[in-house]
């Protein structure tokens, strides 16, 4: 099964309207999820493709139903927003990357809890003499 | 064949050259790096963009006049022929230099290595930006993005803009968001990004080998530059350094770890916090006398190199060829 990096990376525009059919309403067939898309000229066989390619990627479940599948979401909106976002985060952040992007701060610098404390002291202070 | 000399020819030199004062550049920032430091950032920053930009100009002069000269100039070539010439009829003996060619073919590869690094991370940036800001909130010029991550970053090189997470927005206070999107928009004012992708891509061609360190300063400089334009801007250095400090701890407790986009280093936030605190000078006056000198040195070193194209010539090949 590809990365969720890869999987995000590429859920275009109609993998993302299955993805909230099937939140809003879970335990759908592909003819049911191509009812609540309602007037569309896509067709029965590429909603499946679209259903078979989430489900390949991780982002959907299934069970068979005689002999029909039955999708539903595997994991929650919220839970996808948040793996899009580092996914997302990841070559923003990355080391080389710094060349394509100004950063108010580098958080990593001032990890040493007794030195913020110690600059929140100074900060502080010059506060009190203003 | 002669082409094929002549382009390893003007390459190698060039190469040389741009190589060559990057290094003096680059030595002589770090020899003179507190007395540059005390001018203040403003003046830091516009010194290290020219101990960057310059080596590249200078080279590309320097060639371009050896150039016009083996086009529009007098042929000395066929008077002696005990080096390679720098000449576009006479290069043909650069296919022997075995040394120039290995330098030209290395010196390409590493060139266009860091170039397609630097296309590569610009393309994977944009594309994540785009995400975020489907799956942020935009308000103004702020993008406001889901995430337990303390981070707040300008993105984007033709259309900066700044990428705040929920975590850091509703931890900070309304003084330090202030100071915090003063100082990102002061990033988006001057075009900070876009300026560092060009300084990365000059330093790519004349310094693709060495680490950096002119870049590294102009960067931190460009931060000390913007803290302050963030303090005059909102009357309060104390809410800029403490959104600093506040982020940091944000980023120690954050669950997943850390956020760090350059090279951490815990003095550039000690420094930071200090010149806020102590309101230290920018700089503007010592930068723009540092401009004007830049200019004046660049231009006289141009005249100077193509008033002395002749012997410049006959010295160039003389070392290389």
């Amino acid at each position: 099964m590809r990365s969720f990096s890869q999987a995000s990376r590429v859920l275009g525009e109609l993998e993302e309207r299955v993805m909230e059919i099937l939140w809003a309403e879970p335990q759908l067939s592909v003819r049911d999820v191509k009812q609540r898309m309602g007037r569309t000229r896509l067709a029965y066989t590429t909603i499946m493709t679209t259903l078979d390619r989430l489900y390949r990627k991780g982002l959907l479940a299934r069970t068979k139903n005689g002999l029909a599948f039955v999708y539903q979401p595997a994991i929650d909106r919220a839970e996808y927003q948040r793996r899009v976002v580092e996914a997302a985060l990841g070559p923003l952040l990355a080391q080389n990357a710094g060349s394509v992007l100004a950063a108010f701060v580098d958080v990593a610098a001032g990890t040493d809890a007794e030195n913020l404390a110690r600059l929140e002291q100074l900060i502080a202070a010059r506060r009190r003499d203003r | 064949m002669t082409g094929a000399g002549a382009t390893v020819g003007f390459a190698f030199a060039f190469l040389v050259i741009a190589w060559g004062l990057a290094a003096l550049a680059a030595g002589g920032l770090t020899l003179l790096g507190e007395r540059v430091a005390r001018l203040g950032p403003a003046a830091e920053r516009r010194i290290a963009g020219f101990a960057i930009v310059a080596p590249l100009v200078l080279a590309a002069a320097v060639v371009l006049t050896l150039l016009l000269r083996s086009i529009f100039g007098p042929d000395h070539c066929q008077v002696h022929d005990h080096h390679a010439h720098l000449c576009l009829t006479h290069g043909a003996a650069w296919t022997e230099r075995g040394l120039a060619i290995a330098i030209v073919v290395a010196g390409g590869v590493l060139i266009a290595g860091r170039l397609a690094l630097l296309g590569v991370a610009m393309l994977r940036a944009r594309r994540a930006c785009a995400q975020l800001r489907r799956l942020g909130t935009c308000d103004g010029d702020v993008t406001i993005v889901p995430s337990e991550r303390a981070f707040c970053f300008v993105g984007g090189v033709r259309r900066p803009r700044i990428y705040v997470s929920t975590a850091a927005w509703q931890a900070l206070g309304a003084d330090e968001r202030a100071a915090m999107l003063a100082h990102e928009r002061a990033h988006v004012r001057n075009a900070d990004v876009a300026r560092r992708v060009l300084l990365e891509a000059v330093a790519a061609v004349v310094a693709p080998l060495m680490p950096g360190a002119s870049l590294a300063r102009w960067e931190l400089a460009t931060e000390h530059l913007r803290d302050a334009e963030a303090a005059e801007a909102t009357g309060n250095p104390e809410a800029v350094a403490s959104a600093m400090v506040h982020m940091c701890r944000l980023g120690a407790s954050a669950p997943a770890g850390a956020v760090a986009t350059f090279v951490a280093r815990r003095r550039s936030l000690d420094a930071r916090v200090a010149a806020l605190l102590d309101g230290l000078p920018v700089g503007r006056r010592a930068a723009r006398a540092a401009g004007r000198f830049g200019a004046a040195l660049a231009a006289t070193t141009i005249l100077a190199i193509v008033a002395l194209a002749d012997p410049l010539h006959h010295a160039l090949e003389s070392l290389l060829g």
